[in-house]
């Protein structure tokens, strides 16, 4: 089945950063959640419910998929990881936001360097 | 939240996505769990699962009703119609619409508003009072790892009083786990204030005491270590009342020495008004180690107060100081021989006893809420099947699944809202009137109001209530038969068995919430009414209590003025009989003390047990008409007489409980017992027994009277005095007239405290009323509820049935049979309800068990009366609409 990144942009601000966390490494459930608290600097706490959902969502979709643990990590824990479909959406989107930022900026609404 | 809590909620997840990621959750909540429990305060835990469960909640339901894609493969379709066009344009005409058809119906909308705010108005005014005493910060530094100190009788393992100096020092220097330790030793200071001397209420506090509690001070600083060493001692830090009330709140007090106690004192330093530890005092001064602590390491009143140590755990501290109470039990038996000692953390120390009743009342508060969801989601319900072909041609023009659950839901959010604000109103009148109804002891309950905190509440409540009560009819709708509604042209009975089934359940479960509550609110009263009426004991009508400390008076002068300030008291119109006594029954310590000493004791003709393990017994010193003034009356023997003098043959009076524990039933009267005398270790007076009293039961230790010997105040001098004064006429404005005699013979006599017996009960006596009243006002709030649901869903039920009823009676059915027909109905849904709800109180009275003293919670009498009551209620409420059934016009229904 062929498909297109397109359909699924834009994504949700949820699923952009499980994916934006899977893009490195595969993680556990977990895992994502530290990772994405760490990345916003704690301004996005995940619930265990919301991410589970995008997790559902998006495995459902093959964004992501399970993957192998990284090794010398806890291997009773289901890890996940993009499918280069996934990756290919998180590009897609992330290219978006770029040309988006782009538009801000041309209208002078971020500072220089920012 | 732990995480197994949040492992039941999983039973809300579909089973397929159970399997697949319940295990993951579970994981990531402990995980999380872990982390927020290592940070932080009750708050953060509390956000971390609100939050938690409102995600699951959420994705449950959108799992449930399909909004969330269930393993299909992406459509395209739907993706392209974004997401955020279809709710926005979705929510707004949702709710003009839910609005338009509220709007249409006043009577339903109102009933329902009406409901749930009174629903959540009353679980919010609870929650204040819960939040406000057991929830929010305390004044102290740090206040999780401090800890009150209480030695215990090891064997028993009941907890004493407090702890002793010697004991307290002992751990400050030895122990590893606790950085400090100190004790408060109740102390009075007499201020001269307008040719009156005044007793200050004092703390006698020893070193390390306030850096153990983080004080902030208001003014001044705290004592200085050199401060804890006699000669350097007169030093004073002030109570903020204490400040306010004997100084004006003079802000320039730090520097200025008073005359205390004929010494003068320099004020220090003032403590904020939020500083009430052990209680709230006028002052605090230095306590210097003093010489008569070492042998008196068994005297265990004053308060012990410990932190502990930074990286050690209550369980640390506690094994440690089993340890060294040991090791001290080994090195001083005489005193500490059988003692042990416990940490108790100080929020428990401090809320310990109201949490439980607190906690009750929130429960019972809870059921409230429950009830009216469910009264809300049978209207709803009721409503719904009324639409069910509004919806069906809803479905039939095109409204998705989803578009119809977001109407209903959207109508139990305005419902909710509506209902949010109805209750935020009431949660106002509520805190006025627990404040009102409210014992003072409670603690802080003067600092009860609607804060952030509490609103959220109401906030959380209304949201639960808008999901509940929305939850049962989105279901129904989620899996609509709406063929069969559209073709289907009739609206006969077929409101569908399976809606009615699910209204039956929720009334059901209305009536069982209502006979739980009703239940327990039955043995509250039955308790509360034994314990005024039967046990105290004694009258404590019109009786005046003045307690004074006789310092300084030689024996003769002491004698003197007691007797001249009897005969003066005797001398007041209305007095009827005059007593003094060292001990007064529902003593608290607030207005008069308790003074309760406990001896061990002997009893001639056996064997002496070893030493330590002699019987205890309370001891007090009283005056022949003292069981007379209280009317307490004799059991055996005689009272006291003038005929008992120091010179004559010592004698006591002891109460039934010791006979029954240590005589063994046997005649009292004529035995003797010894108890320990004169500060010579094991010289043992022998007393013979004259008379037998009556058990009173002092307020305070409400299960069990305790063993109590009297002994005559003339063969056995105390100066902690209690004058009793028994009168015709109400003891009111007696106690100033009262207060007038002693200062009459002897102006410079500073009072301790002065009141009426009935106001000193009365703050114990207010407590059960105050949980009294209001779990009886839920329980019949609940009661009404419960029988405004039956009335509506029988009402319900008949119109449905309008059609059946008509050919019954077309057929010949008489109007009795009709009735009888539809109050089976109500009556078999009430009796199931009953049913359930009895079976739910055998469970939960076990909750009350500790406030039920003499009663035993399953008490089948208050069972039953409450059962037959609730099954009466309920079918009255379906009377209204079976006698309505009987007057359908056959013609007319069969037309319909």
């Amino acid at each position: 089945m062929s498909q297109n990144p397109e359909q699924f942009i834009p994504l949700t601000h949820v699923a952009y950063h499980v994916l934006l966390a899977l893009s490195d490494q595969s993680r556990h459930g977990y895992g994502i959640i530290k990772h994405v608290e760490e990345k916003t600097s704690g301004r996005l706490e995940l619930e265990a419910g919301t991410l589970y959902a995008a997790i559902k969502r998006m495995r459902d979709d093959t964004l992501i998929a399970e993957a192998k643990a990284p090794s010398g990590t806890d291997s009773r824990r289901r890890y996940y990881g993009l499918t280069p479909f996934g990756r290919s959406v998180l590009r897609a989107e992330s290219l978006r936001l770029a040309e988006l930022v782009a538009l801000a900026r041309d209208a002078q609404l971020i500072p220089p360097g920012a | 939240m732990s995480p197994r809590s949040y492992r039941l909620l999983f039973l809300l997840l579909p089973s397929r996505f159970r399997d697949e990621y319940g295990q993951e959750l579970g994981e990531v909540v402990e995980d999380r769990w872990r982390v927020v429990q290592e940070r932080g305060g009750i708050a953060s835990k509390m956000r971390s699962w609100v939050r938690e469960t409102v995600a699951l909640t959420r994705l449950a339901l959108r799992l449930r009703l399909g909004l969330e894609p269930d393993g299909a493969p992406p459509r395209g379709a739907r993706r392209k119609t974004t997401k955020r066009g279809w709710e926005m344009n979705g929510w707004g005409s949702d709710v003009r619409q839910a609005a338009r058809s509220l709007f249409k119906q006043p009577g339903f909308t109102v009933v329902t508003v009406l409901t749930l705010g009174l629903g959540i108005g009353a679980s919010t005014a609870i929650f204040s009072a819960v939040h406000a005493v057991l929830f929010r910060d305390l004044a102290y530094t740090d206040a999780d790892r401090i800890v009150a100190v209480f030695h215990t009788d090891t064997e028993t393992r009941a907890v004493r009083t407090g702890a002793s100096a010697a004991n307290m020092r002992d751990l400050d220097e030895s122990s590893d786990r606790l950085s400090g330790a100190a004790v408060a030793e109740p102390w009075s200071l007499d201020l001269f204030r307008e040719d009156r001397a005044e007793s200050l209420r004092t703390w006698s506090v020893s070193s390390g005491f306030f850096d153990i509690l983080g004080a902030d001070l208001e003014l001044g600083r705290a004592f200085l270590p050199e401060e804890y060493v006699e000669g350097n001692d007169r030093v004073v830090v002030l109570g903020h009342r204490g400040w306010t009330q004997y100084f004006g709140g003079d802000p320039s007090i730090v520097g200025r020495v008073f005359t205390l106690d004929n010494e003068p004192y320099t004020v220090i330093g003032v403590l904020p008004s939020e500083f009430a530890l052990p209680d709230e005092a006028a002052a605090w001064i230095p306590r210097p180690p003093k010489s008569g602590d070492a042998p008196s390491r068994a005297a265990d009143y004053m308060f012990g107060v410990a932190r502990l140590a930074s990286g050690a755990t209550l369980a640390d501290a506690q094994a440690e100081v089993d340890r060294l109470a040991l090791a001290l039990a080994e090195s001083f038996p005489r005193t500490n021989a059988g003692v042990g000692m416990r940490l108790v953390p100080l929020r428990e120390h401090l809320f310990g006893d109201v949490s439980t009743p607190l906690y009750v009342l929130l429960s019972a508060v809870g059921f409230v809420l429950l009830i009216a969801c469910a009264n809300v989601a049978g209207l709803m319900l009721a409503r719904g099947a009324k639409r069910e072909r509004e919806y069906a041609l809803r479905s039939a023009i095109g409204a998705g699944r989803g578009r119809l659950v977001a109407h209903v839901a959207t109508e139990s959010f305005i419902l909710a809202t509506l209902g949010c604000a109805l209750g935020v109103g009431l949660t106002y009148l509520g805190v006025r009137v627990i404040q009102g109804l409210g014992p003072d002891h409670l603690p802080r309950i003067d600092e009860l109001r609607v804060d952030g905190a509490v609103l959220t509440f109401s906030v959380v409540a209304a949201g639960l209530s808008a999901f509940l009560s929305g939850l049962a009819p989105a279901f129904k709708l989620s899996r609509p038969d709406l063929r069969g509604a559209l073709s289907d042209g009739s609206h006969g009975s077929r409101g569908g068995r399976k809606g009615n089934r699910l209204r039956n359940r929720l009334v059901v479960l209305e009536v069982a919430a209502a006979l739980v509550l009703l239940i327990g609110a039955g043995l509250l009263t039955k308790i509360f009414t034994i314990l005024v009426n039967e046990e105290l004991g004694f009258d404590p009508t019109d009786r005046v209590v003045i307690q004074f400390f006789a310092n300084g008076y030689e024996e003769e002068e002491l004698r003197q003025f007691v007797d001249q300030t009897i005969e003066n008291m005797e001398a007041i119109p209305g007095v009827r009989a005059v007593a003094i006594t060292s001990s007064v029954p529902g003593a608290t310590d607030r207005t008069i003390s308790s003074i309760e000493i406990d001896v061990p004791m002997r009893i001639e003709g056996l064997a002496p047990p070893p030493e330590g393990q002699e019987p205890i017994t309370f001891i007090s010193q009283v005056s022949a008409s003292r069981f007379e003034t209280m009317d307490i009356s004799m059991v055996a023997g005689r009272g006291f007489d003038d005929g008992d003098r120091a010179e004559t043959p010592p004698v006591v009076i002891v109460n039934e409980a010791l006979v029954r524990r240590h005589l063994g039933y046997e005649d009292a009267v004529g035995q003797r017992i010894g108890v320990p005398w004169g500060a010579d270790e094991d010289v043992w007076k022998w007393h013979e027994i004259v008379g037998v009293v009556r058990d009173v039961r002092p307020l305070g230790f409400e299960s069990e009277p305790h063993p109590e010997v009297y002994f005559p105040f003339t063969q056995m001098g105390t100066t902690s005095l209690t004058f009793m004064l028994a009168s015709d006429t109400d003891a009111g404005p007696l106690v100033a007239q009262a207060s007038q005699a002693i200062w009459d013979v002897m102006p410079t006599q500073t009072l301790w405290g002065a009141t009426t017996l009935e106001t000193l009960l009365g703050d114990w006596l207010k407590e059960r009323r105050f949980n009294l009243v209001l779990l009886s006002s839920f329980a019949i709030i609940a009661l009404l509820l419960s029988a405004v649901g039956i009335y509506g869903l029988i009402s319900f039920s008949m119109q449905q049935r309008v059609g059946e009823l008509g050919i019954r009676r077309a057929l010949g059915g008489r109007t009795l049979d009709v009735l009888g027909m539809v109050l089976k109905e109500g009556v078999a849904l009430a009796a199931a309800g009953v049913l359930l709800g009895v079976a739910g109180a055998l469970v939960l009275t076990r909750f009350l068990a500790g406030m039920l003293f003499g009663v035993e919670p399953t008490d089948w009498p208050t069972f039953g009366l409450l059962a037959l009551a609730v099954l009466t209620v309920s079918s009255l409420a379906t009377l209204v609409p079976a006698i309505r059934a009987t007057r359908v016009d056959p013609m007319e229904a069969l037309r319909d």
